[in-house]
């Protein structure tokens, strides 16, 4: 019997697969398809302090095997989060990861202090690499400086492992790793989304409201996987990877190249099986590769 | 319950040039509500795509589908017995009420209106508006539960002009359901707002899941701010709309 469990910076977890921020809702949209006590975990939508509406109409666009968002993080705001979705996501047994955003320090603070406490989540983690909104977000992720900095700030007010949620749109991505990690980040996830944009030629404007938005999908998962292999060798903490990971093949790339454990982000809209067919072919791999536990492949890309 | 199957297709009839019926049958008879929406998993496709559900009779499901692009195009050229990833029924649907109903179907709008029509019995009124006789497709499956009214822009079928022009005297006790490109919609919102008939439109969207979880489809209404067309509506009440 192969063991999928494993330990990520102290959130235990029943497997490595995990639901991407943005992409399963809170847990009840997918309720009807899957039990969602089958998943790792669940990192919920960004939230913010206050609600927040987002960007206008249109913030989809499809790309080829990719998808540009311009969301925003529309949320309702950590207070609703606390008073409304936890108590549901509580019933669950799977542990909860809220990802938490800011346009400012004092507002990543701010959440972080209202989610203190909450038993039913059991890590934070800060998205510093939202490229959708004008303040805050990726401002943050794309300056190790920054980065540190905010992280630095926060930490000590986090009563949960803190995961750095980091930006693929830099030039040095393990730069930023380090320098969250120096700062006392607990693990980092990556990548959010790439910067893209898209336009209609009949009409001759931008596909999305906000002219550029944030790429993923397979179209990214080698840029992702190449990023994570990077920071994997070069930061001690544990690294979560995502980038387009679809199939059970991408996930255990992910895990070789260093990844602890992977999320699963757009994949939930195609299909949204793919978390469980994930974790399936990961116990059925590891069993025909006789390993016993999901560390016996992290890291183990032969070079 | 939203359902997630490998529906087999057990039909696909080319209406004209732009125009596709596909039947698929899902294994399982679900209770279906007008305005309801199915995604499809089209092959080499990456996003899976809203439809409409024209019709819903046991365990088959039917989709009126206007060819627009390489995905419908896709659609069109799939076989008897091939499978497809379907989940459904997705959304809200028309609020069924017992006013006298109007249903206004522009182009490919026409979709949700046929299980409406058949839902809300009595033969209500629809009417189908086009921009050319090629947009006028399921004539003959209206009628069978509507008295049908025809508008063509170019006068080529029916009536010259657009759908309001077939339009009775709307008053207050009237609904209107309504599906179609904005323009027309919003045209119907103004008139609405003048003579005071409940108007329900069945928008649409580009989409990535579907489900409400990704917010991506979203629609800003007056009260509460973004929703998403697929999850709160794609039916909306007009009043609720800040058009």
């Amino acid at each position: 019997m192969v063991d999928l469990r494993v330990n990520l910076a102290g959130i235990k977890l029943q497997n490595p697969v995990l639901v991407a921020s943005g992409t399963y809702g809170y847990g009840e949209e997918f309720a009807d398809f899957y039990d969602a006590r089958r998943l790792g975990a669940i990192v919920v939508k960004g939230t913010t302090d206050a609600p927040r509406e987002g960007n206008p109409a249109p913030r989809l666009a499809e790309a080829p095997s990719g998808l540009l968002n311009a969301v925003g993080l529309q949320n309702k705001g950590v207070d609703y989060l606390v008073q409304e979705y936890l108590p549901r996501l509580a019933r669950l047994s799977t542990p909860v990861i809220v990802n938490v955003s800011g346009a400012d320090e004092a507002e990543y603070l701010s959440v972080i202090q209202k989610l203190r406490g909450q038993k039913a989540v059991a890590g934070l983690e800060l998205n510093i690499s939202c490229p959708n909104v004008k303040s805050g977000g990726m401002a943050y992720g794309t300056n190790p400086d920054s980065a540190a900095g905010l992280v630095a700030r926060v930490k000590p007010f986090c009563d949960k492992p803190l995961i750095v949620k980091l930006s693929p749109n830099v030039t040095d991505i393990v730069s930023v790793a380090r320098a969250v990690e120096n700062a006392g980040a607990d693990a980092v996830s990556l990548i959010n989304t790439l910067l893209g944009m898209a336009v209609d030629v009949e009409t001759q404007r931008p596909k999305l409201s906000t002219v550029t938005g944030g790429l993923s999908g397979p179209a990214v998962k080698p840029v992702a996987l190449r990023m994570v292999w990077q920071t994997a060798a070069a930061v001690k903490i544990p690294v979560i990877g995502m980038g387009g990971i679809s199939t059970w093949q991408d996930a255990v790339e992910f895990l070789l190249a260093g990844a602890a454990a992977v999320q699963v982000g757009t994949a939930n809209f195609i299909d949204p099986l793919a978390p469980l067919k994930i974790i399936d072919g990961l116990a059925k791999y590891l069993a025909r590769k006789n390993l016993a536990k999901v560390e016996d492949i992290v890291g183990r890309l032969k070079i | 319950m939203k359902k997630l199957v490998s529906a087999e297709i057990v039909s696909v009839q080319l209406l004209n040039q732009n125009y596709l019926l596909l039947t698929v049958d899902t294994g399982q008879a679900v209770k279906v509500f007008a305005g309801q929406f199915a995604t499809l998993q089209i092959p080499d496709v990456f996003l899976r795509r809203p439809f409409s559900i024209h019709d819903a009779q046991g365990t088959r499901l039917t989709f009126l589908i206007k060819i627009v692009g390489g995905g419908t195009q896709k659609l069109a050229n799939l076989s008897v017995g091939q499978k497809i990833s379907v989940i459904y029924p997705l959304g809200k649907g028309f609020a069924v009420s017992k006013k006298q109903a109007v249903l206004v179907g522009g182009g490919c709008g026409s979709a949700p209106l046929l299980l409406l029509a058949k839902q809300l019995g009595g033969r209500p009124l629809v009417i189908l508006g086009g921009r050319t006789k090629d947009d006028i497709t399921q004539r003959d499956a209206f009628a069978q539960y509507a008295q049908v009214k025809i508008t063509t822009e170019d006068g080529s079928l029916g009536t010259k002009g657009f759908v309001t022009a077939e339009l009775p005297n709307l008053s207050p006790d009237c609904v209107v359901y309504a599906c179609g490109p904005e323009p027309l919609l919003r045209s119907l919102h103004r008139l609405a707002q003048e003579k005071k008939f409940e108007l329900q439109l069945s928008l649409e969207a580009v989409m990535a899941c579907g489900l409400g979880a990704c917010l991506g489809c979203v629609v800003k209404t007056r009260a509460t701010g973004h929703l998403c067309v697929c999850q709160d509506g794609p039916v909306f009440r007009a009043e609720d709309l800040p058009w």
